[in-house]
Order: C-alpha cells, then sequence, then structure tokens
C-alpha cells in the first residue's frame, strides 16, 4: 500500500484492549480516507443502534493519504462517529499537529469502543500504545491539562484533550490539539467523556516513512504547490488578518448574522469585528497549522479591561461572530475571550454561540424566563455574563440554564416550545455556523440542508464556489454565480458535494485547497497513493463518499424530509442586502435530488446510481 | 461623468474611497478591471445603496460600492 499506513488501533477500554489491524487496501481506494474512510469503517464494524455516549459507540480518528506530507494545508484528520449532539452520522475535522505525528508514529486511524473503568488517557509512542491513569487530569481545563502532558511526557508530544465539558457530556463538546486547534463540531468531546478517556497523546520517536507511489513526481508537484498556495491572494489577506480578514465585506453583503439571524445589517460592527481590526488591537503573532505557509491561525492577547486575556489561541472568523454580532455584541475583545474560555472548558464556539443566542431571543421575548434560567437575565450585547456565568454553567450543566443549554438549541427549543423552535436556526439538529445563506448564498442554504452532518459550511466548499473563489473547468465548474440566487445552485451542489467529501476525506483544508486545480489533485492521489485515477474516476470517489453518508443516516432514520432548514433562514431577510428576497430552497432541492439520483421520500440514491459507484454491496443493506 | 466609488472590505486594500471619470456607457465590471482590481477578488456592488449586476450602466453622480464577497470559516 502507498501513501498510507495500513495500520489501525483498535481500542476496548473497557477490556483495556488494544489491538493492531489493517483494513482493505480496497476502502483505501474506493473512500480515500479521513471522513469517507471513517464512514466505511463504521459502515463494517458499527452498530447503527448503539446510543452515541453508551459504552458500546464507537470513535473513529481517521487522517488521509496525504498526512505527514508536508503540503501546505494537509496537516488535517477526522473524527466521526454517532453524534450526540444530532443522533445520526457526524464527522469533524481538525488541523494542527496530531495528524502527521500519527501518521510518523506508524497509524491512519484509531477506532476506540467501551469506557474505561477510571479516567484514562492514550500513549502512543511508536509501536508502544498503552492505557495511562489519568485521575489527575479529570475535571480540569484543556489549557491547564494540555499544559500538564507537556510538561510530563515532552513538547513534542501531541495531544489531543477534552474539557470538564467533555467529561460533563455537553452536546457540543469538542477535543482540542495542542490547546489550540478543534474537533469542533457534532460534539464528539462528550463521545470521548463518555468513555472516561481525557487525553489522546502521541509521539514518533522513530518518524516512519510512508512508501510513496512515485515519490520524485510527488517531489515535484509539492515544489509547484506549496509556493503556489503560499502566495495566493486569498493566502496572504489571511496570513495577514486571519479567517475574519473579510468580514466587513460579508456584513454589507448580508452574510454575517445579527442577534440570531433576526437582521442581516449592522454598519457599524463591520469595521469592529472585522479582521484588520484583530490584527491592530491584538495581535501578537500568527499561528500555522504543520508544514501550512498560509499560517492564518491567530494568537492574541488583551491587555486591559473586563476582557483581558494573556497572550494564547485567539479567535476565528466563526468565534468572532458567533460571540459578537449574533449575540448583538461587537465588542471584539470579548469575542477573544469567549474563544479562549470556550476552548478551555471544551465547547464548540459555533454550537454555543448559537444556542445561547437562541436562548437571548427566547428571553426577550419570554419564552425563556427567570425561573428557567436559574434567575440569569439574557441580554444582547452583554458579554460579561455569556463569559463568567452562561458559559461555565453549560460546561458544568450546572442549574437548568446549564442543563438546557448544554443540549444545544434544537433540544432546548423543543424542550421549551412556545414558538422558540421556530427560531432555533440549525440543520438537523446542527448549529448553523456563521453564514446567513440569504446573504451568504443560496446555494449555501441547499448544502446546509442536504448535508450528512447537519448545517456545515466546509462539509463541501459551495461558500467559495458561489463567491467565485474557484473554478473546475474540467469537471464542469465554470459557472459566473450571483449568490443571491438559485440559478446553477443545483448544478454546482453537485460538483461540490463531491469535491467537499474529497476535501475533508483527503483531510485537505478548505482554505489552502482553493488553489489546487483538479489535474493537481488526481496527481496528488496518483503519486502519493498509485491510484491511477482520473478526473473522473476521483469524482466518483467523492460521490462514492457523499452516498455512502447518506446511506448511513438513513440507517439512522432520516430521510428526505430532514433534508431541511430552520423556517427563519427560509424567510426573507429583514434588511441588509438580502432583504425581501426568498429563498428557492424546494426547487433547488428537488433539481439537486433528481441529479443525484435520491429517492425523492427515502433521500438516498437509487440502487442503479449505488452500482454505479462500484457500491452494490452497501446498496444490498439499504435496498 | 464622474462616480464615487466606495470600496468595502478586502478592497480597502487596493483603492481608496474616491471620485471618478468615467465614460458613459460604463460597467461596474470595466471600472473594476480600470481600477487594477485583482481579478481573483471577487465582488457584490451596490449602486446608490441598491444590489445591482456587475453589468449594469453606471450613470453620472452614481455612489458605487465594491463589497469583497464573503470569506472565512
Amino acid at each position: 500500500m502507498w501513501g498510507n499506513t495500513g495500520r489501525i488501533i483498535r481500542v476496548d477500554l473497557s477490556r483495556g484492549s488494544i489491538e493492531l489491524q489493517s483494513l482493505p487496501e480496497d476502502y483505501y481506494r474506493k473512500y480515500i480516507g479521513g471522513s469517507g474512510l471513517a464512514a466505511r469503517v463504521f459502515w463494517e464494524w458499527g452498530n447503527f443502534s448503539i446510543d452515541p455516549l453508551a459504552p458500546e459507540a464507537m470513535l473513529i480518528f481517521m487522517n488521509g493519504p496525504l498526512a505527514g506530507l508536508r503540503l501546505s494545508g494537509a496537516s488535517r484528520s477526522s473524527v466521526a462517529g454517532r453524534s450526540p449532539l444530532t443522533g445520526h452520522w457526524g464527522d469533524s475535522s481538525c488541523g494542527g499537529y496530531f495528524a502527521p505525528e500519527l501518521k510518523y508514529a506508524g497509524y491512519d486511524g484509531i477506532v476506540i469502543t467501551g469506557r474505561a473503568p477510571n479516567p484514562a488517557l492514550m500513549l502512543i509512542e511508536d509501536d508502544r500504545v498503552a492505557l495511562v491513569d489519568a485521575g489527575d487530569y479529570w475535571g480540569k481545563g484543556i489549557e491547564q491539562v494540555t499544559g500538564g502532558l507537556k510538561k510530563a511526557y515532552g513538547k513534542n508530544y501531541r495531544t489531543l484533550v477534552i474539557g470538564p465539558a467533555g467529561e460533563r457530556l455537553v452536546k457540543y463538546a469538542i477535543i482540542l490539539n495542542e490547546g489550540h486547534h478543534a474537533f469542533g463540531r457534532a460534539g464528539f468531546g462528550a463521545v470521548m467523556g463518555s468513555k472516561n478517556l481525557k487525553a489522546i497523546v502521541v509521539n514518533a520517536k522513530n518518524k516512519r516513512e510512508v512508501s510513496l507511489a512515485d515519490p520524485i513526481a510527488f517531489a515535484a508537484l509539492r515544489k509547484e504547490l506549496n509556493p503556489k498556495i503560499k502566495q495566493a491572494l486569498a493566502s496572504t489577506v489571511m496570513h495577514e488578518n486571519g479567517t475574519a480578514a473579510n468580514l466587513e465585506g460579508g456584513v454589507h453583503t448580508g452574510d454575517v448574522p445579527i442577534r440570531n439571524f433576526t437582521s442581516n445589517f449592522w454598519e457599524e460592527m463591520a469595521e469592529a469585528l472585522t479582521g484588520s481590526t484583530l490584527t491592530e488591537k491584538y495581535l501578537t503573532h500568527h499561528g500555522a497549522c504543520a508544514f501550512c505557509g498560509v499560517a492564518c491561525k491567530r494568537v492574541v492577547e488583551v491587555k486591559e479591561g473586563p476582557f483581558a486575556i494573556p497572550k494564547g489561541p485567539g479567535p476565528e472568523y466563526e468565534t468572532i461572530v458567533a460571540f459578537g454580532s449574533l449575540m448583538g455584541s461587537m465588542d471584539l475583545a470579548a469575542t477573544c475571550k469567549a474563544g479562549r474560555v470556550c476552548n478551555n472548558l471544551g465547547v464548540d464556539t459555533i454550537s454555543a454561540g448559537g444556542t445561547i443566542a437562541w436562548a437571548m431571543e427566547a428571553f426577550e421575548k419570554g419564552h425563556l424566563t427567570k425561573e428557567d434560567t436559574d434567575g440569569v437575565e439574557l441580554h444582547w450585547g452583554d458579554m460579561e455574563t455569556v463569559i463568567d456565568v452562561v458559559l461555565p454553567k453549560i460546561a458544568d450543566r450546572e442549574g437548568k440554564l446549564g442543563q438546557l443549554l448544554a443540549e444545544g438549541s434544537a433540544s432546548a427549543a423543543h424542550q421549551i416550545g412556545q414558538d422558540s423552535i421556530r427560531y432555533a436556526v440549525h440543520g438537523k439538529g446542527l448549529e448553523v455556523p456563521m453564514h446567513d445563506p440569504r446573504g451568504g448564498g443560496h446555494g449555501l442554504a441547499l448544502t446546509y440542508a442536504i448535508s450528512h452532518r447537519g448545517a456545515c459550511h466546509v462539509a463541501y466548499p459551495m461558500l467559495f464556489m458561489e463567491m467565485g473563489a474557484c473554478y473546475y473547468p474540467e469537471i464542469g465548474f465554470e459557472f459566473e454565480l450571483e449568490p443571491m440566487t438559485d440559478q446553477y445552485k443545483p448544478e454546482t451542489a453537485v460538483i461540490a458535494v463531491s469535491l467537499g467529501s474529497i476535501e475533508n476525506s483527503a483531510c485537505y483544508c478548505q482554505f489552502a485547497d482553493r488553489e489546487i486545480s483538479i489535474p493537481e489533485w488526481v496527481q496528488l492521489f496518483n503519486t502519493v497513493a498509485g491510484y491511477q485515477w482520473d478526473a473522473d474516476e476521483m469524482m466518483r470517489a467523492g460521490r462514492r463518499v457523499f452516498y455512502l453518508q447518506r446511506l448511513m443516516n438513513y440507517r439512522y432514520g432520516l430521510t428526505s424530509k430532514d433534508d431541511v432548514l430552520s423556517s427563519r433562514l427560509l424567510e426573507p431577510a429583514e434588511d441588509g442586502a438580502p432583504e425581501g428576497i426568498e429563498i428557492n430552497f424546494s426547487a433547488m432541492k428537488e433539481k439537486f435530488y433528481e441529479l443525484m439520483n435520491l429517492d425523492p421520500e427515502k433521500g438516498i440514491p437509487s440502487g442503479e446510481a449505488l452500482q454505479k459507484c462500484g457500491m452494490g454491496e452497501e446498496a444490498s443493506q439499504v435496498w | 461623468m464622474r462616480i464615487k466609488v466606495k470600496p468595502i472590505g478586502l478592497i480597502r486594500n487596493y483603492l481608496n474611497e474616491q471620485d471618478v471619470d468615467i465614460v458613459p456607457g460604463c460597467t461596474p465590471r470595466v471600472l473594476v478591471k480600470e481600477l487594477g482590481i485583482p481579478q481573483e477578488l471577487k465582488m457584490a456592488v451596490f449602486i446608490n445603496g441598491e444590489k445591482k449586476n456587475l453589468d449594469d450602466e453606471l450613470q453620472e453622480n452614481d455612489e458605487i460600492k465594491l463589497v469583497t464577497l464573503a470569506t472565512g470559516g
């Protein structure tokens, strides 16, 4: 096998057993790695009737074939399983430093089941894999634990850690690498917590080399790609001002959500929260994932005021908006502190932001009262209360408010009822990220709705395609799209779902890989893994991953009727650039279903479509 | 004829707010090219506060906002 190590660590925490297993080579070729390969592993070994927080639940970490190959943007890996937040198949991607280290230690992934009798951590040092007592770390914040692990084992040991929120099974708990890079979405920190697994620590002392199909051609390709990625305009902009570099532009196009998606324009906020303001006021230096020349990460310090924080990880675009305009605040320092607190407690800033913003609106409307909130008043823009009171209550599941909000906005709204369901803004139970499709692009509404994970802007690159950040003439994507219409959006979504599935299975960063052309993608797979693909065969692999994940959700009981969005996003915006414009959602969805050969009731691909993708075995289990 | 150009977002790195003389029949697409804005920057166009198309014709005294499209994740 080329590109991959061919080895998976399989751990049963209940029994304390650790085994090495190989996967059929065919799985890699058909499902690539990361998100796709994890899904195929679960399809084979998993059980669809198990509660996501039960000991028997399966938690899968999976690399892609490009991990550790010193490519800008290819430092990511996936975590996958049944999401405790949404109840169906989910996965989440994380950059940083874990993926290359795991590969160098000799593994493509880790499959975890069971529940350790006492808090434990998994220690991986090349061929030595051990479960170690983690009693001293249990109950502590991620920053302290990460520091403690580095002190105990060495700073070259790469860490994945959960916080108190993961231990308390908060449904959107995260897993954090190096205290900075998050497996943020869908709540896999809670799955780790349910297994009494506080951390995974990996170090490759011997740094295994993986054989490549054509190392000379790959080296030549990398020599072209790395400078191309680093020097691209989008990369230089993001290096300078981070992922929020164009937040101001987003406010004017109506993409940036305000006060729980009730408004699409707030002029004064645009400059207050945009990336250049963060750079000027709080940036101390740039951070990067392994081998990345873009270095879009922020390291910030807020020296004074109520939101003062020492030098450390700074907020991404999503955190700035979730704890800024979404909550009716334009205090940039507050977003820095909120991000830091979320990281330390171990909660996803998107879901936490969406859930708290929902609670603020519910409180304003009287659907949530002080009786429900343990006397806490929730007002737009009151960030001191959010940071000092609400976030700790959520992470600790303290009182009625903590218990309610720890479940996420969709579940909280169902508990409260009284019309509050209408303004819980989610797709399949996953809080919508900080791009309002009414202004960001109508195609995004479609891909939010049809994503296997729930509403997600990076499951597929629709956002980038709608704003003209990429063209792929070799696969038929050469439309000049107008974001605020439905024209060509189903056709674009057909390409986006395959491409996004390839990106998330190859575990490539969607900012960096916008610069990679289709012929270069094909060359990457061929020189690394020796697949001898052409563009069609590569895109078929992407479609196969998309199809498999639809089959998995079907087995969790999801059908076509679940491919929807919260009603708020389908109502015309009340102000800003998208004011009064309705998203033609049903027609887009119907056309997409037709183009993708999805059954209009079941929402899964037809048997014939599955056969065409070489998925006869999978088809036989659902048709 | 003269129009006012207001850049919003990333485009500010390339362009200051300014008055620009244009010929009749000029469109935002032509204007963006003539102002030397990198073609990788994709834009939404607002003329006198209303969202318009890149190929709509500009008129005397128009105020045109050029807004870089969203990034971020």
